[in-house]
């Protein structure tokens, strides 16, 4: 994955504090952003509080980004992921167990036949998610989405720990097949 | 480390890649990690999938209104002059759009008015000048000895020159202005050769005949030169002849 030129040049812009070049990376991601930071707080009130911090932390510390380290937007995710999950442990709200997703949502997924792109390989694995066994579906949600440890699921679900390291090992592997059939 | 103990570890990859392995699992196996290339390699694949995972959600618009909230946590952007000037032209009426343009106009129209006065000046001043310099020739037609030469070289023109007074005129007609910022110079020449500037003079454009009278240092006698040249110098006249010969009268 490499970034592009355009995306260098905004990014360098941000550090310079280049108001121009920080929006144009907010109009580009901010719907990447906000996506995420509603999929874990589940509140949309929350999610555009997050979303702000998240843009707020890409004006403040854009320096931190590593181009060797991967893509723009994975960084900005990540930034938007932690700061979510963040919220929800200062709130120590419990996280809403949605698993279900717009049926809509999931048809504008779909890859175009034959595209090898990144994207539709993001957007098959959204359907690979979703083409995983409740159970597994269920310990992916609450492990990457929620930030919940292993044990913190096992005492959510009332599950035994090593059902829940097993379940989370399979979906894996079962997301990391269906990654490898996109390349 | 036995062969059970890594598969342990190599279990515990998907959750760690998935932020969920547990604190104290996750230690004991990034101290793993430093010394397994193997569950490095695999850890990259996992790692692959949770960045994926990241990605994997429907772009959602957040509302409008939040461009301004994170707006207002910046520090407000320094505009260029031209910037503001052409940010604030967005935001005035017509009206004031309208009477900005006629003040500009009526700005220009008095600056345009000031330089035609001015050149006006110029104009008057230039054939006062001339005049003078013809009441000069008149008078030296008035004395005897007064002698008129043809030009021999160049523009066509005519030279009155008193030896006896020390004074000359020299006439010239159709004479074209001298590109701007230059002028004419009158050099007297010497039986050696050497130039003596007789001062400088202009031409006005459609003007039938120009008159420039040769200013000379008393103590410098006409009949010490042998003729005269005319060259284009800059504005002020130059020490020494630099520029093109326009003409040439031989006494």
């Amino acid at each position: 994955m490499v970034i592009s030129q355009e995306e260098l040049v905004l990014i360098k812009g941000v550090i310079k504090k280049d108001q121009q070049a920080f929006w144009a990376l907010y109009e580009r991601y901010s719907a990447q952003v906000h996506a995420l930071t509603l999929r874990i707080l589940g509140d949309s009130m929350l999610a555009e509080e997050a979303t702000q911090d998240t843009f707020l932390k890409l004006w403040e510390k854009a320096h931190q980004y590593k181009q060797q380290r991967g893509e723009l937007i994975t960084w900005l995710l990540t930034i938007a992921r932690s700061t979510a999950l963040d919220r929800i442990r200062m709130e120590a709200r419990r996280p809403t167990l949605s698993t279900e997703q717009d049926p809509d949502d999931m048809w504008n997924l779909l890859p175009q036949p034959a595209s090898l792109s990144d994207e539709s390989r993001w957007q098959s694995l959204a359907f690979a998610v979703q083409a995983l066994p409740e159970e597994q579906r269920l310990v992916i949600d609450l492990a990457y989405y929620k930030g919940m440890s292993q044990s913190d699921i096992a005492e959510v679900l009332d599950w035994p720990l090593g059902t829940v390291k097993t379940r989370v090992r399979a979906a894996m592997q079962s997301l990391r097949a269906a990654w490898l059939d996109n390349i | 480390m036995s062969e059970k103990k890594d598969d342990l570890y190599r279990d515990d990859l998907a959750a760690y890649a998935l932020g969920t392995l547990d604190k104290a699992d996750a230690n004991a196996l990034e101290n793993h990690l430093k010394k397994c290339p193997e569950c490095r390699a695999e850890l990259a694949a996992f790692t692959e999938i949770s960045e994926g995972l990241l990605l994997a959600i429907p772009p959602k618009s957040p509302p409008a209104s939040l461009k301004g909230k994170i707006a207002s946590q910046l520090p407000a952007p320094q505009k260029s002059f031209f910037g503001d000037f052409f940010a604030q032209l967005q935001n005035i009426s017509f009206f004031q759009a309208a009477t900005a343009a006629a003040f500009v106009f009526l700005i220009g129209m008095s600056l345009y008015s000031t330089a035609q006065v001015r050149q006006l000046q110029q104009q008057q001043a230039l054939l006062t000048h001339y005049m003078e310099v013809e009441q000069s020739a008149v008078a030296m037609l008035a004395y005897p000895n007064t002698e008129t030469i043809l030009v021999s070289e160049g523009i066509a023109g005519s030279l009155l020159i008193n030896q006896e007074r020390n004074t000359a005129v020299l006439f010239t007609w159709h004479m074209p202005p001298a590109p701007t910022g230059m002028q004419y110079q009158i050099w007297l020449i010497g039986e050696d050769g050497e130039r003596v500037s007789g001062g400088v003079y202009d031409a006005l454009a459609g003007e039938e005949y120009t008159s420039a009278e040769i200013e000379l240092e008393p103590e410098l006698g006409l009949a010490s030169f042998i003729g005269l040249g005319v060259t284009i110098e800059p504005m002020g006249g130059s020490p020494h002849p630099t520029g093109e010969n326009v003409l040439r009268v031989d006494f």
